[in-house]
Order: structure tokens, then sequence, then C-alpha cells
């Protein structure tokens, strides 16, 4: 199995635990997968985690006509089994403890219950094969049935050894004894003094009443009771707290309870040691029932995911990053509670290097979140929320780009930045410069998919519209020297410079943008611009974003009118520092 | 307030007190032995009986013995140790996650009459995995909790769960006794912000629509009380356990602003047990004829009007 190298930062930057939430096995083992948030860059285990998804799926479409499909009471009994299995131990062992057998017995009970759930054909098709009769597993199976009230609980019964039936008999009769002689004794501190002790441990009672009880003389200066039946020790100055001792019978009854009780230890063992070689010969088919069981949870997960959020199986074997109709659910969910309209998004990558241009708030960092979204789900093994979502395996997904609280000793923003580049592509053709086109290094046959989010923005323009462009350079080059561009890095940059030389075999997009002239007309109908308070501004994102085209579209290299001095507009901002501003822009011949 | 069954049966009752030594375990054993008597006569199954984390106390304030000793009887249910439980015959139920120093902890029916030693989860949200176990799996509606005034919050959650507070009055610690009392009557009686707030989600920030109300995330001390914005007419907390402002500080909290809680816990009342003072001289000094009807004395004394 090979694993992504770790991506957290593009797992946190693509908002992945916003959604990773309501992904939810059941099991204890594949709750631990969740926490885990494993990416995995082994295509052929990702096939095999979508046809299981697939094959749940078909099971919860409820055809009535497929001799396998699960109807919904079936499914309940399958999840009610899956969260009632309990963490076990795997591992073959001399001795087991009572509560590691217990754990033995409540697993295999809601194991039997799933196969039982799921229908013979179908707990094969997960690897969930009933117990063989006769195996170790079933025997094991049996013997810890007959420890329980019911098939999910367990104590070392009287059944499973003769001399625990004796011990405990003889216990029960030394309680019996015990709790006659309490009855006695209280009934007799109740008659001879009027005291009762009502159950209780011990009383604290007035001083003199205490006093009587020590002596045995009763209220009327009569003995009532033998003395030495109690044992008072001062409380305050004017109570004592006093306590019944035994009788002698119950001592004695004590006494041989205390033997019956070792008897009791001692058989309890030979049992505990004789389940315990039982469930040691069970573990390896214990452990392959675990495995199988993970697998359906982890499915079972997957599918419930992929119905409610109508998801599909991403394609892994495209050479080009297609999306039709994504929806990177964290920022529809945003725009939802915003009462904001979402876009999905659709568009198609090829090369090496991807230039996304945008203006602020056109959403290019959303479709580099988008991006990174899908490709790390899809490679954690889940369906995505896309019509179609085509790609190939990533050995890492990186991002580069701000991250909230990020600091690192001694670097400025800019170090920092040039820090993160060289920890992107560390051993890798891209941010080596062009020296490196088609020089994979030490990394084998290690593929990269990169997100840069405003890569140089923290130096002037100028220099940094120079840096991107060598980095483009560099991506786009090592794409079209590996295979063609099969199997090679890819990156995606967005970006405001628009400087960024156009390097052959690199991508330029865009946002489409700003719907100007229909903003412009909203503006108009709305008051104008100006500053705004606080009420009016949702109003004005709404606006913003009823009229921002949030759509990939080519760049020919054409423009050069950025939207945000109409966004500021749009925002309030004082026109006259917007009308100042397009003289500037103007003035410079930008 | 701790004479009878029906003070017990069917609903998570929280023995806490405010320090060690103040007698909750012994005052839990006779909650339990009351609850049980009366679930059998009711037909219902017996009480769980769970503690939070292993105190380590030596002697219990009431009876002086060493602790922790709990007696439970045939169909109880106990969360500690597999090895703690052992005396009671164990038939186990479940098993908690995670374990403790003195091992795993599981959920336990007794089998037979014994005496065992109840160890507890250390953390608030374990010892409500544990309740919520108890109460959802249907193993019994009663639970006694014996935990400090600090753990009962997430638990607390339960519907209809209740804690009792127990402490003692000697003639040193008198004064004190009484203003640990009235402390916590004021806080237990704090009205619930309408409509219910959460604080830990919309925290320490005035809230939109109704001037001068300010939700504070977390604990409510002399310091946070200083740093209060002056506009917050009415400062709400997450639950009265989030107030640690002494007696006097209190009152002068409250003097100056309204405090609400986000939500109740729901209160039993105190049982005080003295020593060396009468419980009527505690009552006297405590001279509130309010609080004094949510006061019951040590349940172990033989006094006359005093249930058995």
């Amino acid at each position: 199995m090979r694993l992504a190298a770790p991506c957290a930062e593009a797992w946190s930057f693509a908002q992945l635990d916003d959604f990773w939430d309501r992904y939810s096995p059941l099991t204890p083992w594949g709750k631990d997968e969740r926490e885990a948030r494993v990416v995995y860059a082994d295509a052929e285990l990702l096939e095999g985690r979508y046809d299981d998804i697939e094959a749940v799926l078909g099971l919860m479409r409820e055809d009535k006509a497929a001799p396998e499909s699960l109807d919904s009471l079936a499914r309940d009994r399958v999840s009610y089994h899956l969260r009632r299995m309990p963490r076990l131990t795997l591992e073959p062992r001399a001795l087991y403890e009572v509560l590691e057998l217990f754990q033995i017995k409540k697993f295999i009970a809601n194991y039997k219950g799933a196969v039982s759930a799921l229908g013979e054909g179908l707990s094969a098709a997960f690897g969930m094969s009933p117990l063989e009769r006769g195996s170790a597993a079933s025997s094991l199976a049996s013997e810890l049935d007959r420890g329980g009230s019911d098939p999910e609980t367990f104590y070392v019964a009287d059944c499973y050894d003769p001399g625990l039936a004796d011990a405990r008999a003889g216990i029960a009769a030394a309680d019996a004894i015990v709790a006659e002689e309490r009855v006695r004794a209280e009934a007799e501190a109740r008659l001879a003094f009027g005291v009762s002790f009502d159950g209780r441990e011990f009383i604290v009672a007035p001083k003199d009443a205490a006093r009587a009880m020590l002596s045995g003389e009763g209220p009327d200066g009569r003995m009532g009771g033998a003395a030495g039946r109690y044992a008072a020790e001062p409380y305050d100055d004017a109570r004592y707290l006093v306590r019944l001792l035994p009788s002698p019978r119950a001592v004695e009854a004590m006494a041989e309870r205390e033997r019956y009780l070792a008897d009791e230890r001692r058989a309890e063992e030979r049992v505990v040691a004789r389940l315990s070689a039982l469930a040691a010969a069970a573990m390896p088919a214990l452990a392959s029932a675990v495995a199988a069981t993970t697998r359906l949870d982890r499915a079972r997960a997957g599918a419930e995911l992929a119905l409610a959020f109508g998801m599909s199986r991403p394609r892994l074997s495209s050479c080009a990053t297609r999306l039709v109709d994504a929806r990177f659910v964290p920022c529809a969910d945003e725009c939802r509670g915003m009462g904001l309209e979402y876009s999905p998004l659709s568009a198609e990558f090829d090369s090496g290097a991807v230039v996304l241009f945008g203006s602020n708030m056109g959403g290019k960092t959303v479709v580099l979140k988008t991006l990174l979204f899908f490709q790390l789900l899809a490679q954690a093994g889940l369906f995505v929320p896309a019509r179609t979502f085509e790609t190939s395996v990533y050995d890492r997904v990186e991002y580069v780009g701000e991250l909230s609280g990020e600091r690192l000793a001694g670097l400025s923003g800019f170090g920092l930045e040039v820090w993160r580049l060289m920890a992107a592509g560390a051993g890798g053709a891209g941010p080596g410069g062009p020296g490196d086109q088609g020089d994979r290094g030490d990394r084998g046959d290690r593929r990269v998919l990169v997100a840069f989010d405003e890569l140089a923005r923290t130096t002037g323009s100028h220099e940094a519209e120079a840096l991107l462009s060598a980095v483009v350079e560099s991506y786009a080059r090592a794409y079209e020297a590996v295979a063609g561009g099969a199997g090679g890095d890819r990156a995606f940059f967005a970006t405001h410079f628009r400087g960024v030389a156009r390097i052959e075999g690199a991508e330029y997009r865009r946002m489409r943008g700003l719907d100007r002239a229909a903003a412009a007309a909203a503006l108009e109908r709305t008051g104008g611009a100006g500053p705004v308070a606080g009420a009016e501004l949702s109003e004005r994102l709404a606006g913003i974003n009823r009229h921002m085209r949030y759509e990939v579209v080519d760049d020919d290299g054409s423009g050069s009118e950025s939207d945000a001095l109409a966004i500021a507009s749009l925002l309030g901002l004082d026109p006259r520092i917007v009308e100042r501003a397009r003289y500037y822009l103007t003035k410079d011949g930008v | 307030m701790i004479d009878n069954a029906g003070d017990f049966l069917g609903r998570v009752t929280f023995v806490t007190g405010p320090e060690k030594h103040c007698g909750k375990t012994t005052l839990m054993n006779r909650a339990a032995q009351l609850a049980r008597r009366g679930a059998r006569e009711a037909g219902l199954a017996g009480p769980a009986l769970l503690t939070v984390g292993y105190d380590g106390e030596a002697r219990d304030f009431l009876s002086g013995a060493r602790k922790p000793a709990v007696p439970v009887a045939a169909g109880d249910v106990v969360v500690t140790t597999e090895r703690f439980a052992r005396p009671c015959s164990p038939e186990i139920l479940d098993v908690l996650p995670g374990s403790c120093a003195l091992g795993r902890l599981c959920v336990a029916r007794a089998r037979r009459a014994a005496t065992v030693a109840l160890v507890g989860p250390e953390g608030n949200s374990l010892v409500a995995w544990a309740v919520r176990r108890i109460v959802d799996e249907g193993l019994t509606g009663t639970v006694l909790v014996d935990g400090a005034i600090n753990r009962i919050t997430q638990a607390a959650s339960i519907p209809g769960a209740r804690f009792v507070y127990a402490l003692r009055a000697d003639g040193a610690g008198l004064e004190r006794a009484v203003a640990r009392v009235r402390r916590m009557a004021t806080l237990a009686r704090l009205p619930v912000a309408d409509p219910p707030l959460d604080c830990a989600g919309g925290s320490g920030a005035g809230l939109g629509g109704d001037a001068g109300q300010y939700a504070l995330e977390g604990a409510l001390t002399a310091e946070t009380a200083a740093r209060l914005p002056r506009w917050a007419s009415s400062v709400i907390v997450e639950d009265f356990t989030k107030v640690f402002l002494s007696d006097q500080e209190l009152s002068a909290f409250m003097r100056g602003r309204e405090l609400l809680v986000a939500r109740r816990i729901e209160f039993g009342g105190f049982v005080v047990a003295c020593r060396g003072v009468s419980d009527a001289e505690f009552a006297s000094r405590l001279a509130d004829d309010s609080i004094a009807a949510l006061v019951s004395y040590n349940p172990y004394e033989v006094a006359e009007g005093r249930a058995a």
C-alpha cells in the first residue's frame, strides 16, 4: 500500500476538515482510519475502495428486483451491529483478561449479527464469512456464549468449572448467615435501645444512648442486650459513632467466606486460562473478521456520504485534471449560510503549469481549494461531489501560500515564501529552475500536485513576476519532458500579476470575473457607491456575488484591467477615491 | 431530600461536595441503600454507582472508615476496574474507552452482594459516556455519581440529572460552611438566559439582539469579572460550575450586574453533617428560610424527628 506524503497544509487549505466530520465510520477501526486522515498514492487500492463503495451503494438503492439489495431495516441492522463492535486485542497471548474475553464475545455477537443482516452473498463479497463450524473461532464463540446473561455480556459462569459452583454456593451460604445475623442484631438494637440502624453501616447517636448500648443497659435500667455487640468512638462532644459488631456466628461465616473466595479465584483462573487458549487459537480468524468488517464499515460510510452529497466515482487514469459541476462543499455551505449563490466548478487542465488570473473576490483561490479538495478526497478513497472528476494519482499534494498563524524564526515574509517553495518541490523538478527540466532528482517517479496561491506576493511586483515566470517555466518544461506529460507534476498558480511570462506549454486561464454592466446597473438601483453601514454590507456582498461570474475561461493575455476598483466601489469605498484611482490607472498606462 | 427512595429512583444524581473528606461517598452509600430498597419494591433495576477518578482519600469524614468502600447488592451496576469489581462476581456489560492508572474500566452488574472499591474515569467526557451508556442501554435509570462539583458539567446535560451538595460543618468551620451553602444556593438558583445560549460557541462578546447581555466563555473569576465591559449589565456563563467567585465576591458582582446561566443544572439540595455544632445551630446561623428548606442533615444520625 503506497501512502501519499503527509499533506497537512494542503488538507487545511482545502478546508477538508469542514467536510471530513460528515464521513462517519461506525467501528473503532473505521474511526481510527478517519482520524488518521490517510491519503493514498496507490491507484489499485483506491480503485478497490471505490469498488466497495459502489457495491454498498448498489445495495442501498433498494432495488427490489436485485436479490442482494438491502432494505432499510437490514441497513439499520448492519449499522446497529457495526456501531456496537468494541475494540479488541488481536495479539495472540497466553492469557487474556476477562475484559478482553468480554470484548471478543461482544465483537463475535455483533459480527454474526452484521453477517446475518447482510445475507450470505453480500457478506462474502466483503470477506465477512460466517464463523466456520468446528473452527477455532466457532469453538471460542460457543464457549463464551456459556458465560453471560445475553450475547453481549460476559461473566465467568459456574458452568465453566465444577469448582466454581461449589465455591460460590459456599460464599452464598456464608453471606446468608452474615445477613441473618445482621438482621437479628439490628432487631435487638431496636428492641433494647430503640435505635434503628436501618441497614446503615454505622449510626451517630447521642452520647447517653451510645453509652447504654456499650454497657448493655436498656432505657429502663434493665439489661437490654448483650454487651460487646457494639463498637463506639467519639463523634463530637455530644455524640458517639456506633457500629454493630458481628456475632461469633457471623465471624465464623466470614472466615468460611474467605476460604471459598480463594477457591473461587483459583477456579476462575483455570477458566480464564482455558478460554484464553481458545481465543489465541481463534486470533487469526478474528483478525480477518476485523479486517473485513473495517472494509465494510469504510465502504458503508463512504456510500452514505456519496448518497448524501450526490457524489460520483473519481476517474484516476486521466492525464488531464477535469471537473464537471464540482461542488466545493465547505464553500457551498458558507454561501448558503450567507444567502449567496454558489457556482460549481467545471474546468479542464492539461499542462504541467496552470496560471490562473482573476480579480479580487473573483474566486481563483476557491478554484485552488476546490482542486485540492477533490484530489485529496479522491486519494482518501472516497467519492467526490461532482458530476465528473478525472485526475491521476499523485504521491504528494501540496499547497504553497499563506496559512494562518504561520511563523518561521528568522525569516521575513518573503524568506518564508521561498522556504516553502523549496519545501514543496524539495528534490523535484519545479522550483529548482529550468536547469532541472525533466530531472526528477532523488525522488524517483514521485509525482506532485501543487497549488501556489499568490506566489511571491510579499515582494515587489517586478521581481515577483520574474520569479513566478521562472517557476511556471520550470513546471511546464518538466511536464513536457516526462513522457509527454503522462505522469508529470502539475502546478496551479493563482496570481494577480498580469506580467507573468507566457511560457510555451503552460496554460493561462482567468476567472471570468465581474459582469460590470449588470453590477453597475444594480448599484444604481440600490443607491450608488459610497460608504455603507454595516447592515448594508451583506447586501453589497450579495450584489457582488450575483454579478461575479465564477467560471474559468482561457486567458489570451490581452486583458489588463482587473475588477479591483469596481469591487471597491461596490463595497462602498468613497467614490472620490475610486475616481482618483482610475485616474492614476489611466495615467500610468496600465 | 435524601430521606426516601423517591428522591433518587429513575434519575441521575451527582453527589458532590466542596472538598475531600466531606462525606460524599458515605452519603452516596446511604442514597444507594434507599434507592435499592425502593427499586426492589417498585420492581425496577437496582442503582448504578460511579465515582469520578480515584481520589486516594484515606478516610471518610462521616464514618471515619477507610475509603473508598462501597457496598453493592446483586443487580447493582458499578463502574470500576474488573479487579476491583471481583468481590461482587461481576457480569461485564461494557468496557470504557481508554484506561486509567489502575487499569481499564468497565460497566459491570453485581451478581452478589459485596463491598467493592470504585474507580472512575478522570475526564468529564468519559463520566458522561458511562452515565449515558448505563441509561441509554436501559441498564438502570437510577444512577448515583460520587464526584467533585467541577466534574458534573457534561454529564449534567443528561435529562433529569441533578446534584446534591454534601458538606461538613464543625465549630471552627461553621461560618465557612454557612457561606458555602449560601453561595451554592445562589448559584443553583441563577436564572436561565432566555433564549438559552451556547456560551462555548458565541462567546466573549456582546449579543446582537439584547443590549447589555454578554456571554462569557470559560470561568467567571475575580480577574475575568474585572475585564468585563462596563456596558454588560447581564453576564451569561455556561452553567454555575463556571463561577469561581467567593460568597462575598459573588454578592458584590450580583449587586452590579445580573448573572445568568445558559444551562441550568438541577439542584437536589444540601446534606450537612454537623460535628461539634448542632443542626439547630447551623440552621440558626444560616438565617434564611428559603435556603434552610433545601438543607437536610446527616442521614446517619439517630435523633428525634430524623428519618431512618
